[in-house]
């Protein structure tokens, strides 16, 4: 019954005209860098973050999980017209999307990788209402070391997970880690790493950091790589699926729900890796194998319904935990402690408005983006057209004004426009950014319950072992690192 | 900056640990890069235009030198201008016409909506 009187409460706070504005304008705003290929949720979600400060943090926190699962339908958008993927989690719907739009079909193709979209997204919003509190309960036993280990599991998993090296994912986090120390000491309030700069007491701001490696960097890298348009010419008509489209891909589409939900939970790439995964399994399971890859509709509902599904799942270990599992949850993160909110163990008794708001803004958002996506897919089309070279100066200006206007500081901006420049040339070297800026969030806590459970223990490390769950993190993380390492002789 | 003891740690251990950590992982990435001589994931910067890049950058140094002295809306209107047409060169009415809508929009959303303060300028406005 409680459940039901906190479903009804969600939907009295994200029914209030503000916080539905938000919400469209969330969405609106994810399809759009999801279509448009030169930004991407991370770079979006930054430049708004400033924005964010001004409204109150339920309208900030639904509009900034709009544009996260928004980006998810759009990027499949430009991956079956153009065969380009606005996001790295729809690389797989260009195999058959786009050669289903070759034939004719794109239609059909746009059509169900919207429905795929919306019910993986309202499926795993219905899973995420009913994991977060069991897991929020098991997260009150946990303590210091608990907490401590399991972010050295979340930062492992992403490192693991990495597209290029694993190495470099590391030393990326390590120097996330490591710039997160600099300000005040949280236990003495030494001055740390400021090179008596009064500016750098508060420690590196998060969105100057943001802005610069995701909305700086990517506009340098694409200015010396100009986006290739190629756009279909051909009129996209009929929508909706028809009775043998939906029958190919109703199964794909539970299946990747309960794939990407579950990949999504987990620390590291899950919305990137569940539609890879979702369409191996879709391939292996189909009676034509051969199909895939030449325009079969299951190749395109599966992993779609895959990316949407993690997007849903990726929220439990953020608000039960307060540990973010990947970018755009740490983006979140930044913004609910920018707030003066962290989210744990306590975030749904203490801020059940906020909870139970966005988790039901979220079914709004999911219908807001089905009847959004469909006909407005002309537009979409449209937007595409947009050269890259009328973008960039836009997305320069929305990073100057937007760190200037935080705290009316020229200094943020110098900050934001020298992590632009270190961002372009660690990308050009093969370094991702994403566990930087996870370990920069994750940074603060994990000092201060690395040093807590230190005291609590009087300086002995046993503390890590003795206890059960953290005992077992450790034993995942180490499990993780010694695979990697194997696999990597045996590579040799 | 102490290390402090195990049982009472300072503000330096942290930083003292990473600092090892970071030089082991980056000596190790040295090393077998020198091994096998690996590329990796690298864009590398073959075919990068420097110029270009650097334009965009002096661009941006130059909007948080002037916007002190000449104000939100020169400032803003005169960088859109040069990036429009210097960068990767517009019609003259394009140029013109994105830095005008991008500058009066923005001001209108920051300043006029969202009541952020930006700097007058010599020309007080």
């Amino acid at each position: 019954m409680e459940f039901f009187e906190n479903i009804l409460y969600g939907f009295q706070v994200a029914g209030q005209p503000i916080n539905l504005l938000y919400c469209f304008i969330g969405v609106l705003i994810g399809t759009l860098v999801g279509v448009l290929p030169g930004i991407g949720p991370a770079g979006a979600i930054s430049l708004l973050l400033p924005v964010t400060f001004h409204i109150p943090p339920v309208s900030a926190i639904i509009m900034l999980a709009g544009i996260y699962y928004g980006s998810m339908y759009g990027g499949s958008t430009t991956s079956i017209l153009v065969n380009i993927p606005g996001e790295a989690t729809s690389v797989v719907t260009c195999l058959d999307g786009y050669q289903m739009a070759r034939q004719g079909r794109a239609g059909p193709a746009l059509g169900i990788a919207a429905f795929g979209s919306f019910i993986a997204g309202t499926l795993s919003v219905i899973g995420l209402m009913f994991l977060v509190h069991p897991l929020a309960n098991v997260a009150l036993r946990f303590g210091p070391p608990e907490f401590f280990t399991l972010m050295c599991l979340g930062l492992i998993l992403v490192t693991y997970l990495a597209r290029g090296s694993m190495i470099k994912a590391l030393i990326m986090a390590v120097f996330g880690i490591i710039l997160s120390f600099v300000g005040m000491d949280i236990f003495t309030a030494q001055q740390r790493f400021t090179f008596h700069i009064p500016q750098l007491m508060d420690g590196v701001g998060l969105i100057p950091l943001v802005m610069g490696l995701f909305g700086i960097s990517e506009v340098l890298i694409h200015i010396g790589a100009p986006v290739p348009q190629e756009i279909l010419k051909a009129k996209i008509h009929n929508l909706f699926p028809n009775l043998k489209d939906w029958k190919q891909s109703i199964m794909p589409i539970f299946r990747g729900t309960g794939l990407g939900f579950f990949l999504g939970i987990l620390p590291g790439a899950g919305a990137i890796t569940s539609p890879l995964m979702s369409y191996a399994i879709e391939k292996k399971l189909s009676k034509s194998p051969e199909k895939f890859g030449t325009g079969a509709i299951e190749g395109v509902a599966g992993p779609e319904a895959a990316n949407n599904a993690a997007s849903g799942g990726a929220f439990i270990p953020l608000l039960s935990l307060g540990i973010p599992p990947n970018i755009m949850m740490a983006l979140l993160l930044g913004a609910l402690m920018i707030h003066g909110i962290f989210p744990g163990p306590f975030f749904i008794k203490k801020y059940p408005e906020l909870f139970w708001g966005t988790v039901v803004s979220m079914y709004i958002g999911n219908v807001m983006l089905l009847i959004l996506n469909l006909p407005l897919i002309p537009l979409w089309v449209r937007v595409l057209r947009i050269p890259y070279k009328i973008l960039f100066p836009l997305i320069l200006l929305f990073c100057l004004i937007g760190v200037y206007s935080l705290n009316n500081s020229l200094f943020d901006v110098t900050l934001m426009i020298f992590f632009g420049i270190l961002g372009y040339f660690l990308r050009r070297s093969g370094f991702e950014l994403a566990p930087l800026v996870l370990a920069f969030v994750l940074g603060p806590i994990m000092e201060r319950t690395f040093r807590q459970s230190l005291i609590i223990s009087g300086g002995s490390f046993s503390i890590f072992i003795q206890r059960p769950i953290a005992a077992a993190s450790l034993l995942i993380t180490f499990i993780l690192l010694c695979y990697s390492l194997i696999r990597y002789v045996k590579r040799e | 900056m102490g290390i402090g003891k195990l049982n009472e740690p300072g503000p330096g251990l942290m930083p003292f640990g990473g600092g090892i950590l970071l030089g082991i992982l980056s000596l190790a990435d040295l090393l077998l890069k020198n091994a096998r001589g690996l590329k990796g994931e690298e864009i590398g910067f073959k075919g990068v235009r420097w110029s270009r890049l650097f334009l965009i950058i002096i661009t941006l140094f130059a909007f948080t030198l002037l916007l002190p002295i000449l104000g939100y809306l020169i400032t803003t209107f005169l960088v859109m201008l040069f990036l429009y047409k210097g960068i990767e060169p517009q019609k003259w009415w394009v140029a013109l016409s994105g830095a005008f809508l991008s500058t009066i929009l923005t001001y209108l959303l920051f300043a006029v909506a969202l009541k952020s303060f930006f700097p007058e300028g010599i020309l007080s406005f």
